[in-house]
């Protein structure tokens, strides 16, 4: 049987349709197939990828952000944006800060987020800590005030008003 | 290196549903401002990160019975045995100097320095005990951050060699038995009912490894946007849930096919308690029937604890070292059905 689209190649993807209980075959080259995109299908590849990520990551970049022609280094330790997409593998924790408007898009769609909302440390986070403090607070204010509980809104505004100029002297 | 499997907590098969979920396995990376990764890092570089890590645990009492086994100093045959005994990854145990891994006495907790990260923690639990994983990762962390400038950023979070560990850095995995579930062909609609939920689903040593002895891990894929206790309690609750899918295959199984189930059981058992030679594979396969076995109350007299020991007793590495000169593959298989046939020996048929 040949494909009924191409009239080329023989037919090896058959398709059934069911549509408003009307049923239809269709039966496709696998080329052709191809081209529908309705149809999902699946070929078992003669090899396998041997790094699949740092195939995907330079789909994940994007052109508003990453000027095309432009190839970044790393002021610290020196790599080219280039060699992360080809091995997946940034060089140094400052590559983060170096590539910031070309990884930022990225991380955004391997993860769906770009912001970390977890762990902050004791030592050396106790300003970012108060800054969160002070943005669920404002988050509380506004419920309080929603609620019309007026006294608990003046506790927390002034809270509020203590924390950050606590936080702007440091 | 001396073999003694009594010292791995994680094997002990106890903690909550411990029958089903073998481990709570949580992993949390850490690196220190400014010095290379370690895939670019040089020897300068990586000598610095294990002596400023040697030089943290030091300064905390918490550390002081901790091992320190550095990697290109061991022997290869030995290396294998850690990651056998999950203490380790694989990929620690290739080339590259400076790696080492520093383990609790306990062996709930490693730390595995120069691999992918500067420092990944390790917190291993018998049974589905997440939460206290995380603890424990959480106050090692701690200690380790009192005397390291890890490197951290508001916006990401902490920093990571690859970006698909960024913020939290955290990956939690749990291992399951499942076989129940696999020998009715319903793995496949778990395993795509699991990734709608953003985790992944792999084999018992982790990535690119198959299923075998009906051996699933399950974990977090995303690292960034959600908290580290928003990502163990997704574990937990999907590892819960899958747990309550197999104990109800197996409530089927003994419903719709108890004889057939009890014949098969039976029939592994006396595979494993007569066999001559065996490969782990087959090993791995009919070990899983005896645990499914077990569970189904047709084998109830085998402890648990004995059988997680013998799956990575029969593994090449451990064996090997049992087997000291002779490193034949058959030789293997032969020490392998020997072994099994010494460890079942107390338990035999006359208890059907």
């Amino acid at each position: 049987m040949y494909c009924e689209e191409c009239k080329m190649k023989p037919a090896n993807v058959h398709i059934t349709r069911v549509i408003n209980d009307v049923v239809s075959e269709v039966n496709l080259c696998a080329d052709c197939a191809g081209k529908h995109t309705e149809i999902k299908f699946s070929i078992t590849p003669s090899y396998l990828p041997l790094n699949l990520l740092s195939g995907i990551l330079p789909q994940l970049g994007t052109a508003e952000t990453a000027p095309a022609g432009e190839n970044p280094a790393c002021s610290n330790c020196g790599i080219k944006f280039s060699d992360f997409l080809s091995s997946g593998m940034l060089g140094c924790s400052n590559c983060y800060s170096s590539f910031e408007n070309r990884l930022v898009p990225i991380i955004r769609r391997i993860h769906g987020a770009g912001q970390h909302i977890g762990k902050i440390h004791e030592r050396r986070g106790s300003k970012l800590k108060t800054r969160r403090e002070i943005i669920r607070l404002k988050e509380e204010l506004d419920k309080t005030v929603w609620n019309e509980d007026y006294e608990k809104a003046a506790f927390l505004r002034d809270k509020i008003k203590a924390m950050e100029e606590e936080a702007g002297k440091k | 290196m001396e073999l003694d499997l009594n010292k791995l907590n994680w094997l002990d098969g106890t903690g909550p549903l411990a029958e089903i979920v073998i481990t709570s396995r949580l992993r949390l990376a850490r690196n220190l401002e400014s010095i290379p990764f370690p895939p670019l890092s040089r020897d300068v570089d990586t000598k610095a990160v294990l002596e400023k890590v040697k030089q943290a645990l030091s300064s905390e009492d918490f550390f002081k019975d901790f091992k320190t086994c550095i990697i290109p100093e061991m022997q290869p045959l030995d290396r294998h045995i850690l990651v056998e005994e999950h203490l380790m990854s694989p990929a620690l145990a290739g080339s590259g100097n400076n790696r080492a891994v520093i383990v609790s006495p306990d062996g709930k907790t490693s730390l595995m320095i120069n691999e992918e990260d500067h420092i990944r923690t390790q917190c291993l639990l018998s049974g589905l005990q997440m939460e206290e994983a995380w603890q424990m990762a959480d106050k090692v962390d701690n200690l380790l951050e009192k005397h390291l400038d890890f490197a951290f950023s508001e916006k990401l979070g902490y920093l990571t060699a690859c970006p698909t560990n960024v913020g939290t850095a955290l990956r939690a995995s749990a291992m399951l038995h499942l076989p129940a579930l696999s020998i009715t062909n319903l793995m496949s609609r778990i395993t795509s009912t699991i990734v709608q939920f953003g985790l992944a689903v792999r084999g018992i040593y982790g990535e690119g490894t198959e299923a075998e002895g009906h051996f699933y891990q399950i974990s977090n894929q995303v690292s960034i946007g959600a908290t580290e206790e928003d990502i163990l309690a997704k574990i937990t609750g999907v590892a819960k849930q899958i747990a309550e899918q197999e104990l109800h295959a197996r409530e089927n199984l003994k419903k719709d096919v108890l004889p057939v189930i009890t014949d098969k059981v039976w029939r592994t058992f006396g595979i494993l308690k007569n066999a001559y030679m065996i490969s782990t594979a087959e090993a791995l396969e009919l070990l899983s029937m005896t645990r499914l076995g077990t569970g189904l109350g047709i084998l109830p007299f085998i402890p648990m604890k004995l059988l997680n020991e013998l799956v990575i007793m029969i593994k090449p590495g451990y064996l090997q070292k049992l087997l000291g000169e002779d490193d034949s593959a058959a030789g293997r298989d032969i020490k392998r059905a020997s072994l099994i046939r010494e460890k079942l020996s107390p338990y035999n048929s006359s208890q059907i």
